[in-house]
């Protein structure tokens, strides 16, 4: 009867009693997984020490953990003695954002470094603004860091294989996200899992030590544990795995809050469906993922009020100024009008907000530009004429997707449940990243807002991409499919080419 | 036929068509400088009045080179000759080029000289040979290199460019690029490490794709 119950909610038969089986890697899966172990490998080893973005200092926060035991911030200097000096000696003094400048190239520098001797590397972890950041990615960088000990690089180039690791988790999530969307088909699992592993914004940044690593992989596994439990119905087992998640989520960056949302519909309509089912106690799964989020991020909340830190990035508030709040009727209308002109020309009643010009065009420069290809500092790009076809690539994604989606909700195959909660989670990650980069721009007219941001849901664009070639016959797919391997692979060789000339020749 | 075949004839000519078209325009992208101090020429980094030299030191030889290029200001008059001397770290004459009098002001001036290799590290000095006043321009940027003039030593840098013996592609620097890419990693890292990954990005990535689309098709077909 129980199992009857939980079959009408939604549930497999026996998914609740039998323990999930391990089964082998689908060869098309594990094929890919290796392809982007070879990019992502390429990229970690190519990019010289401390050439992504805020990377020296994420470095820093790793180091601050394992040398001083300690969250940066109450350190003598920024950067430890070590990190310092092996940088300016790599980088020839510096070559951040600047493309006239190359690092050194020869042995001599490197030798010149190793006849220092010794260099403290415990005289860091002083205040830099990423010391805000919640500690899950640092320390998982502990791990390689203590493990492979040796000269500050060799620490540095394993703490980044460490995260390309984190790259493959993204790029299996994408898959199963798209095996539950469209069920086992292999090609459009390819076509998603393809396009989350390979785009190149993704595997930069996920083959350098910055926590965006960790955020893409715990976003994608998340929305695939979100849309898995509302397909085959909320479970004890479930509940507690994706509220857990969503609370590691927060663990990892303050981005995490945006998943919150998104976390609580499926939550809801899990347990809404096994009522509707007639499950017995269809409270206790929900409780369980509740729960498992509260203890997880409450822990966060705990650890950080009790260390005196900020449980998410804030500026800091100049004399004479409030925070914005979204109580303040003022502020709405403001942050309403900050975000038109983020996407749309300013109309003639809205005043121009700061560093817009005009509006409409920081959607173009930043999320599309530097979302697709801005390597370094964001210095490094590829060829003006190729964001042009971002972007008509990026329409017809996303109009495919949303195709794809209306003519499966024609044919009445469309779940609103799923579609709600990976709208909720894209629109929840939009709310964070505007409102932080909105506060900033009050408070201290720095813009904060950049394309790799939006990557955590990357598994949606996988998602779409597939929906598109889905749109095709089913003879037209794997040809499709091929085409945007083809173009994701000749985008990486042009990404990795750029960066190697920007930073080699 | 396979119902894989379709997806892979369109990946194989996809592929080969991108791959080529980053060959063919890394193979036309033809440079010549070979390596540059990284300081820009933001202002004046030494003063040369007429018989006075200045050196840059130590200065790291990252490529090849047969030529330099500097930034050189006159205050408006034509420029004075100048000779610029490379010398070992202990003076030793390594090379030496000259710069011809009446240049613009703030003119980028060339003088070649005898190749000197990679590798080692090296002074480059300019003497004012004239009988006016010219000063190189450069900024203060790099912590182990400087200027010394008249047993003076200074942070600012001269903003000196090095030039390629010939023309090279970018496509025929890649080996260079990979030698280059080897400095400050793990200590096994070397250039072969690079020409791995690279075989395995351009042969084995392509093969590992059409093997996933390959058994993707095969398995939706099923």
């Amino acid at each position: 009867m129980v199992a009857r119950a939980y079959i009408r909610a939604g549930v497999p038969s026996g998914s609740h009693t039998r323990a999930p089986r391990l089964r082998s890697v689908p060869a098309p899966l594990a094929a890919l997984l290796a392809v982007v172990l070879v990019f992502g490998a390429s990229w970690a080893l190519m990019v010289p020490p401390g050439q992504l973005p805020d990377e020296p200092n994420h470095i820093g926060y790793t180091q601050s953990l394992v040398e001083r035991h300690a969250f940066p911030g109450g350190g003598h200097r920024t950067l430890s003695t070590e990190e310092d000096l092996s940088l300016y000696y790599a980088l020839r003094g510096d070559v951040t954002r600047d493309i006239l400048k190359q690092p050194a190239w020869i042995k001599a520098p490197e030798r010149r470094l190793h006849s220092i001797g010794h260099l403290p590397g415990s005289d860091g972890g002083g205040p830099v603004p990423q010391g805000q950041n919640p500690p899950l990615y640092y320390a998982y960088e502990t791990l390689p860091y203590w493990a492979v000990g040796g000269s500050f690089f060799d620490r540095v180039y394993a703490m980044r294989i460490w995260s390309v690791l984190l790259l493959l988790v993204t790029t299996t999530g994408a898959w199963l996200l798209a095996g539950e969307i469209f069920g086992r088909r292999r090609t459009l699992q390819l076509a998603a899992a393809g396009l989350a592993g390979l785009q190149p914004m993704v595997t930069f940044m996920s083959a350098g030590v910055n926590p965006d690593s960790g955020t893409f992989a715990i976003w994608t596994i998340a929305l695939w544990l979100g849309v898995r439990i509302l397909r085959r119905g909320l479970t004890p087992a479930s509940g507690v795995a994706f509220g857990a998640l969503i609370g590691l989520g927060v663990w990892e960056k303050a981005t995490g809050w945006g998943l919150v949302p998104a976390a609580a519909c499926v939550l809801a309509v899990g347990w809404w469906r096994l009522r509707r089912g007639g499950a017995p106690r269809p409270a206790i799964p929900l409780a369980a993922g509740l729960a498992s989020f509260a203890l997880v991020a409450g822990a966060w909340i705990a650890t950080a009020t009790a260390l005196g830190r900020p449980v998410i990035n804030q500026p800091k508030v100049p004399p004479g100024m409030t925070r914005p709040s979204l109580t303040s009727l003022h502020t709405v209308r403001e942050f309403g009008s900050y975000v038109w002109q983020f996407y749309l020309p300013k109309l003639p009643f809205q005043n121009p907000f700061w560093g817009m010009n005009g509006g409409g065009h920081r959607f173009y420069d930043t999320w599309l530009r530097t979302g697709w290809a801005a390597f370094g500092w964001l210095e490094v790009r590829l060829p003006e004429w190729m964001y042009p076809v971002f972007g008509i690539a990026s329409a017809v994604l996303i109009l495919g997707g949303v195709a794809a989606l209306a003519r499966a909700d024609l044919r009445r195959r469309v779940d609103a449940a799923i579609v709600a909660f990976l709208l909720l989670a894209v629109v929840g990650l939009f709310f964070v990243l505007h409102w932080a980069d909105y506060t900033y721009i009050t408070l201290q007219r720095h813009a904060v807002e950049q394309g790799r941001y939006v990557l955590p849901v990357i598994a949606v664009g996988g998602l779409a991409a597939a929906g598109t070639v889905s749109l095709l016959r089913r003879r037209w797919q794997a040809p499709a499919v091929g085409l945007l391997l083809a173009a994701l692979l000749t985008l990486q060789l042009a990404s990795l080419a750029v960066t190697m000339e920007r930073y080699f020749v | 036929m396979s119902r894989a075949w379709p997806g892979l004839i369109v990946f194989a000519l996809a592929a080969v068509a991108g791959v080529a078209v980053l060959a063919w325009r890394a193979g036309a992208d033809e440079r010549t400088i070979a390596f540059r101090i990284a300081a820009l020429p933001r202002g004046p980094a030494a003063v040369l009045a007429p018989g006075a030299s200045v050196c840059q030191t130590p200065i790291d030889v990252q490529e090849d080179s047969d030529a330099v290029s500097v930034p050189v200001g006159t205050s408006g008059r034509p420029g004075a000759p100048l000779t610029i001397s490379v010398t070992g770290l202990r003076g030793r004459l390594l090379a030496q080029g000259r710069v011809r009098a009446g240049y613009p002001d703030g003119s980028v001036q060339t003088a070649r000289f005898s190749r000197i290799r990679s590798g080692g590290t090296v002074s480059l000095c300019l003497r004012n040979d004239g009988r006016e006043p010219v000063y190189p321009l450069g900024e203060d940027v790099v912590l182990d290199s400087g200027t010394v003039q008249a047993g003076r030593k200074s942070t600012m840098d001269i903003s000196l460019t090095f030039l390629r013996p010939h023309r090279r592609s970018v496509l025929d620097l890649v080996p260079s690029m990979f030698r280059h890419a080897a400095v400050f990693r793990f200590g096994w890292v070397g250039a072969w490490t690079y020409w791995v990954l690279a075989v395995l990005a351009v042969l084995g990535v392509p093969i590992l794709c059409a093997y996933a689309l390959a058994r993707a098709a095969r398995e939706d077909g099923d």
